[in-house]
C-alpha cells in the first residue's frame, strides 16, 4: 500500500513538474527548445457519407482515412516527411521520404511518395477540390494514384518566370501504374512546369509529364500528361473572391497488354475541368467535367459531372456535399451523393500552390 | 541572336538594378524600413503587399524566384509567415537562406511580444502562442527591428557597414523625432476605450495609452457573428466605448453595424505600409495611422 501511495504521489508530482516546468518555460527555455525538436505531427481525419448507384463499393457512412503527418529537418543537410496512413482497418506508408536542405538550385528526393505526374496526382486525399480523385486519375493510376518508390531530382531553371524540371527514376514493382513483379522494372517520370504572374492577383501554370517503364506484359508503357491551370485570387484581405480553374489530359500506352491471358486497356486517354469559386469567406462553389476513353477488344468511354458546395470555416476543417451522374457506354446514367467532413488536428504543414 | 537571348535571360535572372545585397521581406512595412536602412546598397521587395493579409499569403512560385535570388529574407516570425513562408524557403532552394543561416532572418528576435498565450489550442481561434505579430505599430518596437536589420546588412555586405549605421542612425533621429510628434497628437485620448476587429493594431493602441475592450472577431481569425456583434453592442454601450478600427482589408460591415448601434465611430485603418494610397512608406503609414485615430475621437 505504501509503494502505491509512494508511486502515485512521485507520478503525480512529476507530471505537475512537468507540466509546470514546460508552460514556465514556454518562452525561451530548455523545454520549448527540446519541442522544437519534435517532428511537426498532424492527424487528419476523414469521414465520408456516399450513396447512389454510382458508388461501386463502401457505400454508407464510414471512416474514409486517417492520416498521420511528421515533418522536420534532420538536420542542416535534410528534411523528412512521414505520412502513415489507416484506410480500411489497414495501416500503411502513403509517403516517406527524405530530401536535401543543403544544395542551391537543386533538391533530390528519396523514398515513396506521389509521383511528380500531372495536377492532380499530387494532392493527399483531405486536400483534393473535389471529394473524389478526377475518373482519369482513378482509372488510369488506380485507386492509390501514381505512388512508388525512387529518386527525384527537382531543378529550379535560372529563368525570369518559374520553371521547374523534375526528373525521377522509379520502381515500377508493385505500382498501379506498371504493375510489374519483377524487382529489376525501373520507371521514369518526368514533369517541365512553368507558372507566370499574369497579374498580381492571376497566374497561369502550364505543365508537361511522361513517364515510361517496364510493364507486367514484359514490354513498355507510356504515359503523356499537360495541365493547366488559371488561378485567381482577390490581393485584398482574407476570404475574399478567388476562383481556380484546373485542366488535365492524360493519355497512357500499355504495350503488349492485349497478350495477357485476361486483355486489359491498352491504350487510353482521359481528361477533366475543374472550376471552384470561393464565393464567400467561407463557402467554397464548384464542378468537375470528366471524359475517359480505354481501348482493350472495344472502346469503353465514360463521363460524368460533378457539383460541390464546400463550408471551409478555417484552413483546418470542411464540410462538403458533392453530387454527380456517370454515364458509361452500354450502360445507364447512374447518381451519386457525397457527404464529406474532414479536420485535421495538429501541425499540418502548408499545402503548395 | 543567341547571345542577345542569353543576355536578356541573365538581365532578368540576375535583377535590373545593381545593388550589393538582394532583399526580400515578408510585408511592405519590413521593406520600407529595409529601404530606409539599406538606401542605394540594397534592392528590396516584398511578398505580401500592403492590402493583403499576411496570415493567408499564398505561396506562388513567383515569390519562390524571387526568393531564390535574395541575398537576404527578412521575415516577421512568431508564426505570422507559418502557413507559406516554409514552402518558399525550402523550394528556393538556396542553403544561404536556410533557418539558422545570416540570410534568414526573423525580426521578432529583437523584441519582447504581447499577448503571449502560454496555453493555447485552436478552439481559441487563430492564436499565436508565441506572441502577438503585429509589432510594426509599435514606434519603439521598430526601433530595435531597424538596429538588428541594420546589423544583418552590415554582416552580410561589410563594405557598405559604415552606410548601414549612419542610415540607421538616420532613421533612429527621424523615429524618436515621429514619435514626440504622434504622442502629442492623441495624448488628449489616453484612455480611450476602443474596439478592433483583428489583433493588428494592439501594439498601437496599448503604446499610446487606448484601451481595448473587444474585438469584431469573434476569436483571432473566426468571422463576426450576429450574436457576437449584439454582445458587442452591449459591451461598448456599458464600456463607453468611443472608437472601432477596422484594417482597411476586412468586410466592414460589422464595424457599421456596431458604430449605427453605438455612439462609437468607426475608422477604416490601413493594417500595413502600402495599405492605401497614403501609407506608401513606414513614416507615412505611421502618420496615417495617427490621423487616423486623432479624427475619429476629435
Amino acid at each position: 500500500m505504501r509503494i502505491i501511495v509512494l508511486s502515485l504521489v512521485l507520478t503525480l508530482s512529476t507530471s505537475l513538474f512537468a507540466e509546470t516546468f514546460f508552460y514556465g518555460k514556454l518562452l525561451g527555455g530548455t523545454q520549448q527548445v527540446d519541442r522544437t525538436m519534435n517532428p511537426a505531427i498532424s492527424m487528419n481525419g476523414i469521414f465520408l457519407g456516399n450513396w447512389g448507384p454510382a458508388i461501386n463499393e463502401n457505400k454508407g457512412i464510414q471512416l474514409q482515412e486517417l492520416e498521420g503527418q511528421f515533418t522536420a529537418a534532420v538536420d542542416p543537410y535534410f528534411f523528412a516527411n512521414f505520412i502513415l496512413s489507416i484506410e480500411g482497418g489497414e495501416i500503411s506508408p502513403e509517403e516517406a521520404w527524405v530530401s536535401t536542405l543543403g544544395l542551391p538550385v537543386v533538391s533530390l528526393k528519396m523514398g515513396k511518395f506521389f509521383q511528380n505526374f500531372g495536377k492532380n496526382n499530387l494532392i493527399h486525399t483531405h486536400a483534393q477540390p473535389l471529394i473524389d480523385r478526377p475518373l482519369v486519375n482513378q482509372l488510369i493510376f488506380g485507386e492509390e494514384a501514381f505512388n512508388t518508390s525512387g529518386i527525384q531530382a527537382d531543378i529550379l531553371v535560372p529563368l525570369p518566370w518559374y520553371l521547374n524540371l523534375s526528373v525521377a527514376g522509379v520502381t515500377a514493382k508493385n505500382s498501379d501504374v506498371y504493375q510489374t513483379s519483377r524487382d529489376e522494372d525501373l520507371a521514369n517520370v518526368t514533369r517541365l512546369e512553368n507558372l507566370w504572374d499574369i497579374t498580381d492577383s492571376t497566374t497561369l501554370g502550364l505543365a508537361g509529364s511522361y513517364s515510361v517503364g517496364n510493364n507486367k506484359a514484359n514490354n513498355l508503357s507510356h504515359y503523356l500528361g499537360i495541365d493547366l491551370t488559371l488561378k485567381y485570387v482577390s490581393p485584398k484581405g482574407r476570404g475574399n473572391l478567388a476562383i481556380v480553374w484546373t485542366n488535365e489530359y492524360i493519355k497512357g500506352w500499355r504495350r503488349g497488354y492485349m497478350n495477357l491471358s485476361e486483355p486489359e486497356w491498352d491504350n487510353g486517354y482521359g481528361i477533366y475541368s475543374i472550376l471552384m469559386a470561393r464565393i464567400h469567406p467561407v463557402f467554397w462553389l464548384g464542378g468537375r467535367y470528366d471524359q475517359v476513353k480505354l481501348t482493350s477488344d472495344s472502346t469503353n468511354s465514360q463521363t460524368a459531372e460533378n457539383v460541390i458546395i464546400a463550408y471551409v470555416p478555417t484552413e483546418f476543417s470542411s464540410v462538403r456535399l458533392q453530387s454527380g451522374l456517370t454515364q458509361e457506354t452500354g450502360q445507364e446514367t447512374k447518381w451519386q451523393a457525397l457527404l464529406q467532413l474532414n479536420v485535421t488536428i495538429g501541425s499540418h504543414p502548408a499545402h503548395a500552390y | 541572336m543567341l547571345t542577345k537571348i542569353l543576355i536578356l535571360i541573365s538581365s532578368f535572372s540576375l535583377g535590373t538594378a545593381i545593388a550589393n545585397l538582394r532583399v526580400v521581406t515578408t510585408t511592405e512595412d519590413l521593406r520600407s524600413v529595409t529601404q530606409s536602412l539599406g538606401g542605394e546598397f540594397v534592392e528590396v521587395s516584398s511578398i505580401a503587399k500592403g492590402t493583403q493579409d499576411p496570415h493567408f499569403v499564398e505561396a506562388k512560385p513567383s515569390y519562390l524566384v524571387a526568393v531564390s535570388r535574395a541575398d537576404l529574407l527578412i521575415s516577421i516570425g512568431l508564426e505570422l509567415e507559418s502557413g507559406w513562408l516554409p514552402l518558399l524557403i525550402r523550394g528556393a532552394r538556396q542553403p544561404k537562406l536556410m533557418p539558422g543561416e545570416p540570410g534568414c532572418l526573423s525580426v521578432s528576435e529583437a523584441i519582447t511580444p504581447i499577448d503571449v498565450r502560454v496555453q493555447a489550442d485552436r478552439s481559441q481561434g487563430d492564436v499565436h502562442p508565441l506572441g502577438n505579430p503585429h509589432f510594426m505599430a509599435d514606434p519603439d518596437r521598430v526601433i530595435s527591428v531597424a538596429e538588428l536589420i541594420s546589423s544583418r546588412l552590415s554582416q552580410l555586405d561589410p563594405p557598405h557597414a559604415k552606410d548601414y549605421s549612419n542610415n540607421l542612425s538616420s532613421f533612429k533621429k527621424q523615429q524618436v523625432e515621429k514619435i514626440a510628434h504622434w504622442k502629442k497628437k492623441l495624448a488628449p485620448y489616453h484612455g480611450t476605450k476602443v474596439i478592433g476587429y483583428h489583433m493588428s493594431f494592439n501594439y498601437l493602441f496599448k503604446y499610446f495609452g487606448f484601451e481595448i475592450v473587444g474585438f469584431l472577431e469573434r476569436k483571432p481569425g473566426i468571422q463576426p457573428t450576429a450574436q457576437h456583434i449584439l454582445s458587442l453592442i452591449k459591451l461598448a454601450q456599458d464600456q463607453k466605448v468611443r472608437l472601432i478600427a477596422v484594417e482597411n482589408f476586412f468586410d466592414p460591415k460589422p464595424g457599421e453595424t456596431l458604430a449605427e448601434k453605438t455612439k462609437a465611430k468607426l475608422v477604416l485603418m490601413p493594417a500595413y505600409v502600402g495599405g492605401d494610397e497614403k501609407s506608401k512608406t513606414y513614416h507615412e503609414w505611421m502618420d496615417h495611422l495617427v490621423d487616423d485615430l486623432e479624427k475619429g475621437l476629435k
